[in-house]
């Protein structure tokens, strides 16, 4: 007997979203999105197409679809100089939405300050390191450096592009 | 009967107020997230929300007297129910400090304000 592989779609945070047991509707909708997303549209043009056809379905944000879209539209505007590449920030906040759900349930969970995380967020202010550390415990989460074309191939249009093709196999 | 919906038509610049670098992707997530939480789409219906079709050209001056600084906007266009005005009002203050702006240009059913937020707001 054939063993089922797991399909996963990788975020430009390293999160991996499970894409084998999406419902018939989600995976249409990502073929589409697949189509569109080749084309590389314009980065708004995109967000609005997305936005538009999944508020036409009438999924839930709780779709993993809806955080695919969001990963790709951050992808197109990055490669078009429009959106910053990701930083520390949004790593904290994927893995905070992935281990917690909200930010409200990871603060009262760790004792952190939600408007310090809110300020951080909004890169007005940092963690310290110490402070950091202690919050990737929490998130059983480790710091790496990476240099800058790792980076660059982690946000990288193409991969996603790759990962779509996986997941609407 | 349905209540009356506004076309409430509002701009994010595309880069931060202080240093005019571009926005985190996790700021851009959060708007839509709680644009899409605040006003939540029926599943039939009118659409409540459609997003802008392009980045908009635009300029604003940052005092007056001062020449006109240039800029890039992102347009968002809501057609909200008369009563959710004011949510959309602390959502963009709140949105104002996420994306580091003085204040956000808000236009009503044609009528335009500057929602100006406090340090109280918070953040998105």
């Amino acid at each position: 007997m054939a063993k089922q592989v797991s399909r996963i779609y990788q975020t430009i945070t390293g999160r991996h979203i499970p894409v084998s047991k999406l419902s018939r509707s989600e995976k249409e909708l990502l073929a589409r999105v697949q189509q569109k997303y080749n084309s590389r549209l314009e980065w708004t043009r995109f967000a609005a197409w997305w936005n538009a056809e999944f508020s036409k379905i009438g999924l839930s944000t709780e779709s993993p679809v809806y955080r695919i879209c969001q990963d790709l539209e951050a992808r197109l505007g990055i490669q078009q100089g429009s959106v910053a590449p990701p930083d520390y920030r949004d790593f904290l906040a994927d893995l905070i939405d992935g281990r917690f759900g909200s930010r409200h349930a990871f603060c009262q969970a760790t004792g952190v300050d939600p408007g310090q995380l809110s300020r951080v967020f909004a890169g007005r202010a940092d963690l310290s390191l110490r402070a950091l550390g202690k919050v990737l415990e929490v998130l059983q989460a480790r710091l790496i450096i990476q240099t800058e074309e790792q980076a660059r191939e982690q946000t990288s249009v193409a991969r996603a592009e790759e990962a779509l093709a996986a997941a609407t196999q | 009967m349905e209540e009356r919906r506004l076309q409430c038509e509002f701009f994010i610049p595309i880069v931060r107020n202080s240093d005019k670098k571009p926005h985190q992707p996790v700021a851009w997530n959060l708007l839509i997230n709680e644009i899409r939480r605040v006003f939540p789409a029926g599943h039939s219906g009118p659409e409540t929300f459609y997003r802008g079709d392009a980045l908009v050209p635009g300029e604003y001056e940052e005092s007056p007297g001062t020449p006109p600084v240039a800029d890039t906007s992102r347009r968002y266009i809501l057609a909200i129910p008369e009563s959710k005005v004011n949510d959309l009002r602390l959502l963009l203050k709140m949105a104002a400090h996420t994306f580091d702006q003085l204040a956000n240009y808000l236009s009503v059913a044609g009528t335009v304000e500057f929602v100006i937020p406090t340090e109280e707001d918070g953040y998105l």
